[in-house]
C-alpha cells in the first residue's frame, strides 16, 4: 500500500485557492476537496488549514460568509475574490513552468561529448 | 495593503464576535469530520468518532493563536498588554510618576504655548483666499536692505509691468477725522488702488468695489467702510451705501461695505482710492505694492521677470526721489504676506521657540535619568523576564510603552498648563504683536503637543530601553541591589545626561543674561529729555476749521494759554510730526553748497515752549520765540547729531538749509539729541516754528502722525489728564483725541517687546536651572545611595568625613564642570541668533557667560551638598550591616 504523499511546503495556499475556485466551500469541505483533487495527499494536522484560510482572507484573496452546510450546520463558506483568482492563475503558471523544468531535468540523459 | 488594513480594523472592532466565530468554525469542522468517520464505519461509536476527529484536527488553541497572528491582531494585543503593564508599573511608584509627569507637563506645556504664539504670528495663513499666492513687491538698492516703498510714479511703471500678476495694487496708510456728528472721530484709513480687494480676493459684502474710473486723479471722493466702523458708528444701517459721509470735512460717497472679519494687511477702518493721494499727501515712497500671482506662475518665474524688469525700471528712475543720488543697481523681491506681517517678530520668536525646546530637552533628560535610576532597581525584574524567555525587542518595547505613557499623561497635563501659560504670555505681549487677539490653543497646537509628547516619550525612553534590554542576565541576577558593585556603565550614562542638562541650561542662562543686560542697558539710556511728570495727549486738528497756518498757530496759542492756567502745569507745548520715543516724519534737506549731499532728516513743527517743556538743553544759539512769526525770516533749529554730521567745521548757528530743495531756513540754534527709538541713536533732526510751517505740509503730516500736546506738571501727570482734555475741548470741540498717557508710559511701551522677550527668556532659563539642579541632585543622591556600602568601608578603613565630602562634591563638580564647558561652547555658537535683539552687549559678552557659568556652578554645588552631607553622615556600622 502506498504511503499517502505529504503536501509540499508552500503548496497549501495554492491548493486552497484551487479548491475554492471550483465553488464556495466551508473549511471541512476545503479539506475534502483537496484530498479529492490531490488524490489523497494528507495534511498532518487538519487544523493547519485554518491559519492558511484566515491568512488568505486577510490578504484579500478569499472572502467568507456564513451559510448552512449540506447537513444543516451553520458554517463559514469561503470563496475566491478577483484578486484570489488572479493569484491562482499566476501560481498555476509558475508551477507548470517549474514542473516542466524539473521534469525535463530529471528525464535528461547523460550526453556523450 | 488596503485589504489588510480593512481586515485588521474589522477584526479589532468586533473582537468578541471574531473569537466566537473562530470557535464555531473549528467546532463545525470537527463535528462534520466525526459524522464522516461514523458514516464510513471508520469509527464504531459516536464517542470514538469525535475523539478521532479531534486528534486529526490537532490543537485548537495553537491553531487559533496562529489564526490571530495571521490576522495581524497579535501585535495590537501585545501593545495593549504593554500599555496595561506599563500603567500598573507607573501606578506602583507614584512618586516617580508624579515627578516625571510634572517635569514633562512643564516642558510640553511651555512649548505648546510658545508654539501657539509662533504659529499665530508667523505661520497661520492670512485670512484671504489662497493667501500664499499674494506677495508684496520690495526693492533693494546696492548695499541697502530690502525696502517696501514705491512712489506714485513707480507704481505707474509697475502697472505696465505686471505680467506675473493676475492683479496688482498699491496702498498707503493715513488717518481721517470722521466728522459730521457732534464729536469727530479719528479713523484709520488706507488709500488703495482699484484692484486692491481683487488682490486679496475679498469683495465688499454690500455695494461694490472701486471702479478704475473712480481710482483716477480727477475721480470722485468715494469710500468703502469696514464692517466694524459701519456697525459701531453707523449702526449697521443698510441704506448707507450711496450716501455721503464726511472725512476731514469733505464729503465722500460710500460705495461699499466690507464683510465681517475682513481686515487689510495694514489694518484700517475704511478704504478710499489712491489716485487722489497727491492732493493731500506728499509723493514720497509711501506706496506699498501687493500682487496676486497668476495661476501656475512660480516664484522662480517671478524672479526671472523681475530680473528683466529691473533695468527698465532703472532707466526710468535713474535717481532717487529728490534726484540727488544715482541708482546704480536695483533688485526686486516678492515677499510673501506672512513674511511681511511677521517680519520684525520672526527672529526673536524663533529664538524663544528654540530656547523653550531646550527646556523640553532638559525635561526629557531629567526623566530619562529618573527612568535609568529606576531601571537599575528594575534590572532584576527584567533579568527574570529575559530568563523566562521574553525577547530583547519585546522588553525594549515594553519600556518604550511605559515612557510613551508617561509622555502622553505629561502632554495632557501640559495642555492645561499651556492654556494658562498662553494667557499669561499674551498678557505680557506688546500691544502691537500682529494678530495676537487670534492666538488660541487650536488644533495645530493640539497636534504639536501630541507630536512633542510622542517624540519626548521616545527620546527619553530610548536610553533606558537600550540599557534595560541589554541587561546581562548573570550579572543582574547575582547583583544585590545596593551592593558595592553597581552598574558602572549606567552610572556613567546618568552622569553624562546630567552634564548634558547643565550644558543646555548654560546656553539658556547665557541667552537670558544677554537679554537682561540689553534691557538694563536700554533702561539706562538717556532719551534726551526729562521723562518724569510729563503728560502727552494726541490730538488730530486736521478739519476744515483750521485751513491756514495762521488758524493752526492761533489754535495752538489758545490751547497752550488754556493749559498753562491749569494749576500744577509748569509748561506746555505742541509738536507736529512725532513725539519723543515714537517714530516721526521726515523731510529732505539740502545745503548752501549744491555739491554737498542732501539728507533725509527727521522733521518737527513745534511751538516755542517745546524745548523748555521737555527740558531739552539748547546747546548753541537760541530757542524759538514769539518773534519767529509768519512775517519774519524763516528759521530752524537742528539737533546735535545734525550739527555734528553736517556742520562739523564751525557751529551750525547762522548756516542755512533748504527744505525740499526750495525753502531757505537759517539755523538759529542747536539742541540736545532726543531719541525716537531707545535702542537707536537720535537721527539728524530739524525743528521749525509752527508759525512758519506750510499748512499743506502740516496737513500731510497730520494724516500720519498726531499732533501731541506735551504738558510738564508739578505732580502725577495723569492726574491732570481730565483738565487738559477739557482745555482742548473748550479750544475746539471738534478735534478728536487720541492716546492720553504719561511719557513714562510711552517709554515703557517702547520697551514692551524687549521686556516680553527678556521675561520669557529669563523664565525659561529659570526653569532650566531648576530642572538641571534637580537632575544633578538626582544623580548624586542616587550615586551616594548606591555607594553607601563602599562609603561605609572607606570610613571604617579610616577615611575622614572631609574625604567623603570631597569625594562626592568632587564627582558632582566634575560633571558640572564638563557641562559648563560644553554649554559655554554651545552658547558661544548659539547666542549669535540673539544678536538682533541685543543692545550694547556683544553676543559673546564674557560677563554674561561668566554669570551663566557661575550661576549654574553655584546652584549645582548647592544641589550636590545635600547628598554629600548624607554621605558624610554614613555610619560605617549601619552601612556594613546593610548586607
Amino acid at each position: 500500500m502506498n504511503e499517502p504523499a505529504q503536501l509540499l511546503p508552500g503548496t497549501l495556499d495554492m491548493l486552497i485557492l484551487k479548491a475554492v475556485s471550483l465553488g464556495p466551500l466551508h473549511g471541512y469541505g476545503v479539506l475534502l476537496r483537496i484530498e479529492q483533487i490531490t488524490r489523497g495527499a494528507l495534511l498532518t494536522e487538519q487544523g493547519a488549514l485554518y491559519p492558511a484560510l484566515h491568512r488568505l482572507e486577510h490578504q484579500g484573496l478569499l472572502q467568507s460568509e456564513w451559510g448552512t452546510s449540506e447537513n444543516n450546520r451553520r458554517a463559514k463558506f469561503y470563496k475566491l475574490t478577483l484578486a484570489g483568482r488572479r493569484r491562482l492563475r499566476e501560481e498555476t503558471e509558475s508551477w507548470s513552468r517549474l514542473s516542466t523544468a524539473i521534469r525535463s531535468a530529471l528525464s535528461s540523459k547523460p550526453q556523450e561529448s | 495593503m488596503f485589504a489588510k488594513i480593512r481586515s485588521v480594523c474589522r477584526t479589532l472592532t468586533n473582537r468578541a464576535r471574531f473569537e466566537h466565530e473562530l470557535d464555531d468554525e473549528m467546532r463545525v469542522h470537527i463535528e462534520a469530520r466525526a459524522d464522516d468517520l461514523l458514516r464510513s464505519g471508520a469509527a464504531k461509536s459516536r464517542e470514538e468518532a469525535k475523539r478521532r476527529a479531534r486528534m486529526e484536527f490537532g490543537s485548537v488553541e495553537a491553531r487559533q493563536d496562529e489564526v490571530r497572528e495571521s490576522r495581524g491582531i497579535s501585535w495590537f494585543e501585545d501593545v495593549g498588554q504593554d500599555l496595561r503593564f506599563g500603567a500598573r508599573v507607573l501606578r506602583k511608584s507614584p512618586g516617580f510618576t508624579i515627578v516625571a509627569v510634572l517635569t514633562l507637563a512643564l516642558g510640553i506645556g511651555a512649548n505648546t504655548a510658545i508654539f501657539s504664539v509662533v504659529y499665530g504670528v508667523l505661520l497661520r495663513p492670512l485670512p484671504y483666499p489662497q493667501s500664499g499666492r499674494v506677495a508684496q513687491i520690495t526693492l533693494s538698492y546696492k548695499g541697502e536692505p530690502d525696502y517696501p516703498g514705491f512712489t506714485a510714479r513707480e507704481f505707474e511703471f509697475w502697472k505696465q509691468h505686471d505680467e506675473p500678476f493676475a492683479y496688482l495694487a498699491a496702498s498707503h496708510g493715513l488717518g481721517f477725522n470722521l466728522t459730521g456728528g457732534s464729536e469727530s472721530l479719528r479713523v484709520r484709513a488706507l488709500r488703495v488702488s482699484s484692484h486692491y480687494f481683487d488682490v486679496l480676493g475679498v469683495q465688499p459684502a454690500l455695494g461694490r468695489n472701486f471702479s478704475p474710473e473712480e481710482d483716477s486723479p480727477s475721480g470722485p471722493n468715494v469710500v468703502i467702510l469696514g464692517y466694524g466702523l459701519w456697525q459701531s458708528h453707523f449702526g449697521g444701517e443698510s441704506q448707507l451705501v450711496g450716501k455721503n459721509i464726511s472725512l476731514n470735512g469733505t464729503p465722500y460717497t460710500v460705495v461699499g461695505i466690507m464683510p465681517k472679519g475682513f481686515q487689510s494687511i495694514s489694518p484700517a477702518d475704511l478704504w478710499t482710492t489712491i489716485a487722489q493721494a497727491n492732493r493731500t499727501a506728499g509723493s514720497g515712497t509711501n506706496y506699498r505694492l501687493i500682487g496676486r500671482l497668476k495661476d501656475g506662475v512660480t516664484s522662480a518665474q517671478v524672479d526671472a521677470y523681475f530680473g528683466i524688469a529691473s533695468p527698465i525700471f532703472l532707466q526710468q528712475f535713474r535717481t532717487n526721489l529728490i534726484g540727488t543720488k544715482a541708482r546704480p543697481y536695483v533688485k526686486f523681491h516678492a515677499t510673501t504676506l506672512l513674511d511681511v506681517v511677521g517680519h520684525t517678530y520672526r527672529a526673536p520668536l524663533l529664538a524663544l521657540f528654540g530656547s523653550i525646546a531646550f527646556v523640553l530637552l532638559i525635561a526629557c533628560v531629567n526623566v530619562a535619568n529618573l527612568l535609568l535610576a529606576r531601571s537599575a532597581t528594575r534590572s532584576r525584574e527584567i533579568a527574570v523576564r529575559t530568563a523566562l524567555g521574553a525577547a530583547r525587542a519585546r522588553i525594549a518595547r515594553q519600556l518604550i510603552a511605559e515612557s510613551l505613557q508617561l509622555a502622553l499623561i505629561g502632554g495632557v497635563l501640559g495642555l492645561v498648563l499651556a492654556r494658562w501659560g498662553l494667557n499669561v504670555m499674551l498678557g505680557l505681549a506688546p500691544a502691537d504683536l500682529p494678530r495676537a487677539q487670534e492666538i488660541t490653543l487650536d488644533q495645530w497646537a493640539l497636534a504639536f503637543s501630541v507630536a512633542a509628547s510622542a517624540i519626548c516619550g521616545i527620546v527619553f525612553g530610548i536610553a533606558p530601553a537600550l540599557r534595560g534590554s541589554k541587561t546581562d542576565l548573570n550579572e543582574s541576577l547575582k547583583e544585590n541591589v545596593g551592593r558595592a558593585t553597581s552598574g558602572t556603565e549606567r552610572q556613567r550614562m546618568r552622569g553624562a545626561l546630567a552634564a548634558a542638562e547643565i550644558a543646555l541650561s548654560v546656553v539658556l542662562l547665557a541667552g537670558a543674561s544677554l537679554l537682561i543686560a540689553t534691557f538694563t542697558n536700554l533702561l539706562r539710556v538717556n532719551p534726551g529729555f526729562e521723562l518724569q511728570r510729563m503728560l502727552s495727549v494726541e490730538i488730530w486738528p486736521t478739519g476744515d476749521e483750521l485751513p491756514t497756518t495762521a488758524a493752526m498757530t492761533n489754535f495752538n496759542r489758545n490751547l497752550i494759554l488754556r493749559i498753562e492756567q491749569i494749576p500744577g502745569v509748569q509748561a506746555a507745548a505742541i509738536v507736529v510730526g512725532g513725539t519723543p520715543l515714537e517714530q516721526g516724519g521726515n523731510e529732505y534737506f539740502t545745503f548752501a553748497d549744491p555739491k554737498q549731499q542732501g539728507v533725509s532728516a527727521d522733521y518737527r513743527e513745534i511751538t516755542p515752549e517745546y524745548f523748555r517743556a521737555l527740558s531739552v538743553p539748547v546747546l548753541q544759539g537760541r530757542p524759538f520765540g514769539d518773534s519767529d512769526s509768519a512775517n519774519s525770516r524763516n528759521v530752524a533749529i537742528v539737533n546735535e547729531e545734525m550739527a555734528r554730521e553736517y556742520f562739523a567745521n564751525g557751529g551750525a548757528v547762522g548756516r542755512h538749509v533748504k527744505l525740499e530743495g526750495t525753502i531757505d531756513l537759517e539755523i538759529v540754534g542747536v539742541v540736545g539729541n532726543v531719541r525716537s527709538f531707545l535702542g537707536e541713536p537720535a537721527p539728524p533732526t530739524v525743528f521749525i516754528p509752527d508759525a512758519q510751517s506750510d499748512i499743506g505740509g502740516t496737513k500731510a503730516f497730520l494724516a500720519w502722525f498726531p499732533a501731541s500736546v506735551l504738558v510738564r506738571t508739578a505732580q502725577d501727570p495723569l492726574s491732570l489728564s481730565k483738565d487738559v482734555e477739557n482745555a482742548i475741548r473748550r479750544t475746539d470741540s471738534a478735534v478728536p483725541l487720541g492716546h492720553i498717557q504719561s511719557l513714562e508710559e510711552t517709554f515703557s511701551t517702547s520697551l514692551a517687546f524687549e521686556k516680553f522677550v527678556m521675561t520669557l527668556m529669563s523664565t525659561f532659563a529659570g526653569l532650566a536651572l531648576v530642572l538641571a539642579a534637580v537632575g544633578i541632585y538626582g544623580v548624586m543622591a542616587y550615586s551616594v545611595a548606591q555607594r553607601t556600602h563602599e562609603i561605609g568601608i572607606r570610613v571604617a578603613l579610616g577615611a575622614g568625613r572631609a574625604d567623603v565630602w570631597r569625594m562626592v562634591i568632587g564627582r558632582g563638580m566634575m560633571l558640572t564642570g564638563a557641562g559648563i564647558a560644553a554649554g559655554t561652547l554651545g552658547a558661544w555658537g548659539l547666542t549669535r541668533f540673539l544678536a538682533e535683539e541685543l543692545y550694547e552687549v556683544k553676543p559673546s559678552d564674557p560677563v554674561a557667560f561668566a554669570v551663566a557659568a557661575g550661576g549654574l556652578g553655584a546652584v549645582a554645588l548647592l544641589a550636590c551638598c545635600v547628598p554629600a552631607w548624607k554621605a558624610m553622615r554614613v555610619d560605617p556600622l549601619v552601612a556594613l550591616r546593610h548586607e
